[in-house]
């Protein structure tokens, strides 16, 4: 019986018989209830009765109605229903009782008569599928789709509680459909949803941003992110993802501005130049003698708890990043001691969770076009006006007049004739590179396993230069009681080929008004320009067969064992290991138009093309040790851990030149005739070795009062035998106000953190041998039949670490559940600066290593991210996020041998060659920044005559330029620099937006001056110079006499603010998962997205940028799917 | 828990197993100097290397000696090849031209780093004392170090500071004397500082090389570092030194005491008159005569490239025919001189039939092994010259200086001078011998700025004086040294 099917449905299966007789009850008062409906019109029903017998209900609308009812009593008897309605006309009242019964109702014409018969089968089918009980299953995942293990399910109204197994499943068994079930899990949102039979895959959400960060990974150990007292940001792989999919370095620097990149204006957008970076301020000074093994601001990369090279990590697979954390501060990073004082990255792959065999997989095609935007090339017509304007076809000597007037004809026909190429566009490309990724894993409690392969080819604007990587990783955890091991397996092949058409500076100078091709279609090979130099069409070599390139094959064999010796105790031990080789090569041919002037006569014609191959070889070993204790006594909680560890890495290189490649086919080394002249195999060995022992202590007493302390003894082979070991210490205190009583009665308040912290790290970006004095044979010559050694360095056996003392004092506030904010202010000294000092050549060396100057970073950083709206039913949410960084580097201490660098400097300006004197020089002036840019200051030009009216330093004015007059008329570094942004989410739709900012720094356009004012007419020039420059007397005007040939040496007048707005990011992306077509496929999840990178920049200066390499603009079309 | 405690018993002997010594890594394809001292081996390739430097062609192989010093005093007029150009730029003493200063610098480096190389083998040696040597090879190589420290010094006196006989004199400043290895900038002292240093260099050389030196007792053929002593700063080459010193300090009495301690022991038969047969065979060194020669293997390639008369030109670096007979006194080309070094140190320029050419360093790589690959810097018909000048700048002894001026002569094929000479035609003919017989070994350019001649003399006469005499420090060293 149908009916009686749907009268067990009201009941669960589980009810007691308790419940039963709660109902019975409630029908006896109900009774009760309907004696007192009152009958004041027929028309208006009033009624309440709960499981009463339909009949019983019947007759109560008769009475109230005055209308008459026709059924069958054997059909409706045994039928019971509920209603409540007010107030309400009889059809409405009928449609409320019949609801849930098989019966329908017919008022017949006006005889007040209503007839009431079983409802047609169709109906009764529908009845059918009304909620009945069904068994529920699901999995609940994280944001990067972890499962979570514990999650606790509860049926709304009913006493049941589930919690999901280790593969993040649960099961309910026999439910009312769409009852409401609620997940929740601890950090993450309650996530409320209607029962059915399957769930899919349930994403949580974190619930807001103070508790994201529940655990800090510090790469050596884990830490609550509630007691630590550390300066860090952790973002997760998804986050990183949604900036851009280029490369790590660019999503960071937008997400935490306190990372920044160093914009390369000369190599641009290169995809084989690796950028350099600076977290907070620059430690260290400027690398003037270039001795730096790496840039001496480099943070250090650890990668799954193993130091990495910066390489490693711009050519990581980032659909591989689980999350990155930026530590900061020196209770974050004292751990790493020696090697941290620039900052740590921590970086962590995605783990392979248990769970059935799953196999994930991604794609993305990458657009690079070039920005040319910072150009403002001449046209041909302009070209030849300011040729003419600067005088150039006037000479004294009547036979070089003769000339100049025909080469002035030429080209002044090429103009007429519409000649104007555009040489910008000659060498570039619109990139389409591409990316695969191929994750498979699964496993379970005991054995998991995780594979993935991944396929990157990025395409550079310039055309032929590419970099590929390849890499694979292999990733196994076994874990047995109370016994653990992982090993991950890595291997990274990567391949970056320059392009062939050399530097685009090359091809920017050329003149508009010279053809490509000459009448027969064939490239022109050289051009005479108005200087009377022999210009070469860069397209030319680019014609021809040649090779630069360069690769590498890393392979990582990381091994990680754990053992729970007893409760609460925990010994680590770590094995890293890595090799890598790598080669390049760069051959050029005998026909390159470095050759041109060689004549078949000459001894060097047979030597002409050369070919270099370098080869490197590098292997780390990296073990450590490590003990975790932790115990809680009453509200004491502590955390403690010694770690014992060492390292050795050596890199070896050799490499070697042969010229002789009479022929662009002969493009294999072998060919060569002989050794460069003066040259011969050339080879480089390095070793260091250091080791450490790490303690670290975290105490929290109630939650509220927090302490770190850690200290690090660390011993390395690259500094003097007199001060090898250097200790480093941090002490951190905290106070969690949100837990204290008088917080908590604040309702709005979820957080409220402060934070102080002190203490020492190192960096060490220096080669191995420094410190000591070594010999090498001459194996040239013999003296007699003997050989001898030759002193190769200097030793200093008193160098010693460079030191940075960071104070930091911070604060993390979270408000309404909506609101975070975090905020930092530091003050970093550096002292005993490592640098290459310049010596009397009486010494007998040209320099030596020496803990030489002071400099202090101090800054603030701002971060604020709000949860503006959030919907669970549409799924959608609004997030916005903002943060402003602020740093000031000033030189405390300048040694004597910085100050001579200075004279150096001046002297350039005054003696060096035209192209070293119209550049500003750093300088390292006490109190002064070392970005700071130095010149003398203008007063602007003279109407009267076009010359340049300079303010001495006593404050006369001149006409003449004096080194002497320098001053610091800015800074290269942005007073202050951010980013904000925004993510977007409806249903399956989202949209991510960043932008980043610069405000209050300073640039020398340097590429103005050296196309306006120090432009070699012979090359193109900028087309401002025809406008701005000075002509006749009276003319107010930005740029001096188009007449004056004389170079412009730094001055005030070239020095612009640099505010600054890039869109850097954009990001779509629309998850097609609850799509039938994604189903029918067979897949979990599918998601499509669109990436555009550095979309647009605002900017007050116009300055050139990407002067070798342009830079580009990026858009990345991606998809992800999940089986 | 007993498994714990072997696991805490093992850290602790990985963490203590000499960390230190883990820590101090020696690079591979360098030497670490502290190792390298702990052998005698290691002193005697340092040593070696010095010896290696001090002869490569930036400094003794060729522009200490036949190279650049000698074009400042003139000794060429004629240059071809393009090896040459940077020379025949310099013949004017154009020292602050990018060329001059690329040079003086390089110099100036290369001698300072020689002496860097040898002060770390003598702060070594005195850290390390006798103990690890075998013989009397302590002796000797801190010997031959102190010798050659000074000897280093005493040659960027001459070249960089002015002449003690020049307006200063002994008191105007002269160079930095650097004993140590390290980076601290000297000061740089005045010149009769440093000549006091370079004379202690020499005798504390001398003292430790008098008993020591197999040059001076016995001359054994070993094959071992004391082999070939005449290649090594041996004890006859300080005391030559010492007496070069004294002479250009203006102490007569102490150089004439010096060369005739060298002098005697030669005549006794240390270093035997080379026999004229020898040098027709290609001996043109005179090489028996030769205190201190520096062993060059790459010596004839050198020569050929420079004094060579190459195909395309004809000529060669050489003198003029007209100042070749002017040197040699020859009043035509074919008339000929009794001179030795007029007959077999030069020959006609391919080119016309007149002498020029300087064949005085070809190698007669077949005939002659005694005189081949050596390059000589010290020799004794220097010492008959110092005794000479000592003499006759000291009352009462005339007769002595022509006694040994003439032995000198006489070497050379030629005719005693007559007795009756003045104190200035005496010391001219002293200063004819200095142009002949220095050809090629770098010693004239001294001699002019020892005596502060106003002129540099070639068939006619440049004006000479500080600007010529006193080569300008480099500027790096102006910059980051004590000197200014």
């Amino acid at each position: 019986m149908k009916i009686n099917a749907f009268n067990q449905g009201v009941l669960y299966q589980r009810y007691t018989p308790k419940l039963l007789l709660i109902m019975k009850l409630t029908t006896f008062i109900l009774i009760l209830a309907l004696s007192q409906v009152s009958a004041k019109t027929y028309s208006q029903i009033t009624l309440k009765a709960e499981n009463v017998q339909i009949t019983e209900v019947l007759k109560q609308i008769e009475a109230q109605s005055g209308f008459v009812f026709l059924y069958e009593y054997g059909q409706i008897s045994d039928l019971k229903v509920s209603v409540n309605v007010k107030n309400v006309s009889i059809t409405a009242a009928l449609e409320e009782c019949l609801e849930n019964t098989p019966l329908s109702f017919n008022i017949v014409g006006s005889t007040r008569t209503i007839t009431i018969k079983p409802k047609p089968f169709s109906i009764n089918e529908k009845l059918i599928n009304k909620p009945q009980n069904i068994d529920v299953r699901g999995k609940v995942v994280d944001e990067s789709g972890r499962p979570l293990v514990g999650a606790t399910i509860t049926v709304k109204g009913l006493p049941i509680t589930v919690l999901t197994n280790e593969l993040g499943d649960f099961y309910i068994r026999n439910i009312k459909e769409k009852t409401s079930i609620q997940i929740s899990y601890l950090g993450y949102k309650v996530k409320n949803l209607l029962a059915s039979n399957d769930l899919g895959t349930i994403v949580m959400e974190m619930e807001n941003a103070n508790l994201k960060e529940v655990v800090i990974n510090t790469g050596l150990f884990d830490r609550k992110a509630d007691s630590f007292t550390g300066a860090v940001a952790t973002f997760k792989g998804a986050e990183l993802r949604a900036i851009t999919n280029q490369n790590l370095f660019s999503a960071l620097a937008v997400l935490d501005p306190s990372f920044r990149i160093v914009d390369n204006v000369e190599f641009g957008s290169d995809p084989n130049r690796l950028p350099e970076m600076i977290l907070r301020g620059p430690t260290g000074v400027p690398d003037l003698n270039a001795t730096y093994q790496n840039a001496p601001n480099l943070p250090l990369f650890i990668l799954d708890g193993f130091e990495t090279t910066v390489q490693k990590i711009y050519d990581l697979n980032m659909n591989m990043v689980a999350s990155v954390t930026l530590l900061k501060d020196a209770s974050a990073k004292a751990i790493y001691g020696a090697k941290a004082g620039n900052g740590v990255v921590v970086i962590e792959t995605v783990k392979p969770a248990a769970g059935k065999f799953r196999v994930s997989y991604s794609a993305s095609a990458d657009i690079t076009a070039p920005d040319l935007s910072s150009y403002n090339m001449a046209n041909s017509a302009q070209k030849l006006e300011a040729e003419v304007l600067g005088g150039m076809y006037k000479s004294t000597s009547p036979s070089q007049q003769f000339e100049l007037i025909q080469l002035y004809s030429v080209n002044k026909k090429a103009v007429l004739d519409g000649v104007d190429t555009y040489w910008l566009s000659q060498p570039l490309q619109n990139g389409v590179g591409q990316r695969h990724n191929l994750y498979l894993d699964g496993g379970n409690e005991t054995v998991r396993y995780g594979l993935s392969g991944g396929y990157n080819k990025v395409s550079g604007v310039m055309k032929g230069s590419e970099r590929t990587t390849i890499n694979g990783s292999f990733n196994f955890q076994y874990r047995v009681k109370n016994l653990s091991f992982r090993n991950n397996f890595m291997i990274d092949k990567n391949t970056a080929v320059n392009s062939p058409f050399g530097a685009f500076s090359n091809y920017s100078r050329m003149n508009p008004y010279w053809r490509i091709n000459d009448d027969q279609g064939r490239l022109i090979q050289s051009y005479r320009n108005i200087t009377g130099a022999e210009v070469f069409n860069p397209l030319y070599d680019a014609s021809l067969n040649t090779k630069d390139q360069s690769e590498y094959t890393t392979i990582t064999e990381n091994f990680y064992g754990e053992w729970t010796m007893a409760k609460n105790l925990r010994f680590t031990g770590r094995i890293g290991l890595t090799l890598n080789n790598n080669n390049s090569d760069l051959f050029r041919s005998a026909l390159h138009s470095d050759y041109f002037q060689i004549g078949t006569n000459s001894p060097e014609y047979l030597l002409r093309g050369r070919y270099s191959v370098g080869n490197g070889k590098s292997n780390a070993l990296v073990s450590d040790l490590g003990f975790a204790y932790s115990f809680q006594i009453k509200k004491h909680q502590v955390y403690a851990n010694l770690m014992y560890n060492i390292q050795q890495s050596t890199r070896s290189s050799t490499g070697m030149t042969m010229v002789g490649f009479p022929n662009d086919r002969m493009d294999d080394i072998s060919f060569g005739s002989q050794y460069l002249p003066g040259s011969k195999a050339s080879g480089a060995e390095n070793t260091s070795r250091a080791l450490g022992v790490t303690s670290a202590l975290n105490y929290s007493f109630d939650n509220r009062f927090l302490a770190d302390f850690s200290y690090r003894a660390n011993g390395s082979s690259q500094f003097g035998a007199n001060k090898r070991w250097g200790g480093f210490w941090s002490v951190g205190l905290g106070y969690n106000l949100h837990n204290e009583k008088f917080i908590k009665e604040l309702k709005f308040v979820d957080q409220f953190k402060l934070r102080a912290s002190t203490g020492t790290t190192g960096t060490q970006n220096f080669s191995s041998y420094q410190s000591i004095a070594t010999y090498r044979y001459n194996t040239d010559r013999v003296y007699n039949g003997d050989l001898g050694l030759l002193l190769m360095a200097l030793a200093n056996p008193n160098l010693k670490w460079q030191q940075i003392m960071d104070n930091n004092i911070g604060l993390d506030v979270g408000l309404f559940n909506k609101i975070q904010i975090r905020a930092d202010y530091y003050l970093s000294d550096t002292k005993d600066l490592l640098s290459d000092q310049t010596l009397a050549p009486s010494s007998g060396f040209d320099s030596y290593r020496e803990n030489v100057g002071e400099t202090r970073n101090k800054g603030f950083q701002i971060n604020v991210s709000g949860r503006i709206y959030n919907s669970e039913a549409t799924r959608s949410s609004l997030n916005i996020f903002a943060s402003i960084v602020h740093n000031k580097n000033k030189i405390r201490k300048v040694s004597n041998s910085l100050r001579k660098i200075n004279e150096n400097q001046d002297d350039k300006l005054n003696n060096g060659t035209a192209t070293v004197r119209r550049m500003p020089v750093t300088r390292f002036e006490e109190g002064q920044s070392i970005s700071a840019i130095w010149a003398v200051r203008s007063l602007g030009i003279d109407p009267a005559n076009g010359q340049e009216i300079f303010l001495k330093k006593d404050g006369s004015r001149t006409y003449l330029w004096d080194v002497k007059d320098q001053v610091v008329v800015g800074d290269n570094l942005a007073k202050y620099n951010g980013s904000f942004g925004l993510n977007w989410r409806y249903q399956g739709l989202s949209v991510n937006l960043a932008f980043t900012y610069r405000i209050g720094g300073q640039i020398y356009n340097s590429t103005l001056v050296s196309k306006l004012e120090n432009a070699n007419l012979g090359y193109n020039i900028d087309a401002r110079l025809l406008e701005g420059r000075w002509r006749e007397p009276g003319q107010y005007s930005l740029y001096k006499d188009i007449a004056d040939m004389t170079v412009t040496r730094p001055t005030s007048r070239f020095v612009q603010d640099q505010n600054e707005l890039v869109f850097s990011s954009i990001n779509t992306s629309y998850d097609l998962s609850r799509t039938r077509f994604v189903k029918r496929l067979g897949m979990s999840s599918l998601s499509a997205g669109l990436t555009l990178n550095d979309l647009a920049r605002i900017s007050r200066v116009q300055a050139e940028r990407g002067l070798d390499y342009p830079f580009s603009r990026n858009i990345s079309v991606s998809l992800q799917a999940n089986f | 828990m007993k498994k714990i405690k072997y696991l805490f018993a093992f850290l602790l002997v990985i963490s203590m197993s000499s960390c230190e010594k883990w820590l101090s890594v020696k690079p591979k394809a360098q030497i670490d100097s502290e190792d390298n001292f702990k052998t005698e081996q290691g002193f005697k390739d340092a040593l070696t290397g010095v010896y290696l430097n001090l002869s490569s062609t930036q400094l003794y192989g060729m522009d200490m000696t036949w190279g650049f010093v000698d074009v400042l005093a003139k000794q060429y007029t004629e240059y071809s090849s393009s090896q040459n150009n940077t020379y025949s730029r310099l013949m004017d003493w154009n020292y602050t031209t990018p060329e001059g200063v690329e040079k003086i610098r390089s110099i100036w480096k290369g001698m300072y780093y020689s002496i860097a190389n040898l002060n770390n083998i003598i702060d070594n040696i005195d850290k390390s004392g006798s103990g690890i040597f075998s013989g009397t090879n302590y002796n000797v190589i801190k010997g031959e170090c102190l010798g050659l420290r000074a000897f280093h010094h005493f040659d960027l006196l001459r070249l960089f500071a002015p002449s003690p006989s020049a307006a200063g004199g002994l008191t105007a400043p002269g160079i930095p004397y650097r004993e140590h290895l390290d980076n601290y900038s000297a000061e740089k002292f005045t010149i009769a500082q440093d000549l006091e240093k370079i004379v202690l260099d020499l005798k504390s050389a001398a003292t430790l090389l008098e008993t020591a030196d197999p040059i001076k007792n016995t001359q054994i053929s070993s094959t071992d570092y004391l082999r070939d002593r005449k290649f090594k700063f041996n004890y006859y080459a300080v005391q030559s030194l010492l007496a070069r010193v004294y002479l250009y300090a203006g102490d007569y009495e102490k150089a004439l005491e010096h060369s005739k301690i060298v002098i005697n022991d030669s005549e006794a038969g240390k270093f035997p008159v080379t026999p004229i047969a020898q040098v027709i065979n290609g001996n043109r060194i005179f090489s028996t005569e030769v205190i201190f020669y520096i062993n060059m293997t790459n010596l004839n390639t050198l020569v050929n490239e420079n004094f060579v008369p190459s195909a395309n030109t004809n000529v060669a670096m050489s003198k003029s025919n007209a100042l070749m007979r002017n040197v040699f006194d020859v009043q035509n080309n074919a008339a000929n001189s009794s001179d030795y070094r007029y007959q077999y140190w030069t020959i006609a320029n391919s080119s016309t039939s007149a002498k020029g050419t300087i064949t005085k360093l070809y190698q007669e790589l077949n005939t002659n092994l005694d005189a081949v690959n050596r390059l000589p810097l010290v020799r004794l018909s220097e010492m008959y010259y110092i005794a000479a000048e000592s003499c006759l700048k000291i009352a009462g002894k005339r007769l002595e200086a022509d006694t040994y001026l003439n032995k000198a002569r006489a070497n050379r094929g030629l005719a005693p001078l007559s007795t009756n000479l003045s104190t200035v035609q005496f010391q001219d003919e002293i200063f004819k011998e200095y142009r002949k017989e220095f050809l090629a070994e770098g010693q004239l350019f001294y001699y002019y700025k020892r005596l502060n001649l106003p002129n540099i003399i070639t068939t006619t006469n440049f004006p000479a004086g500080p600007a010529v005499y006193n080569l300008p420090f480099p500027d790096d060293e102006i910059e980051y040294g004590n000197v200014k």
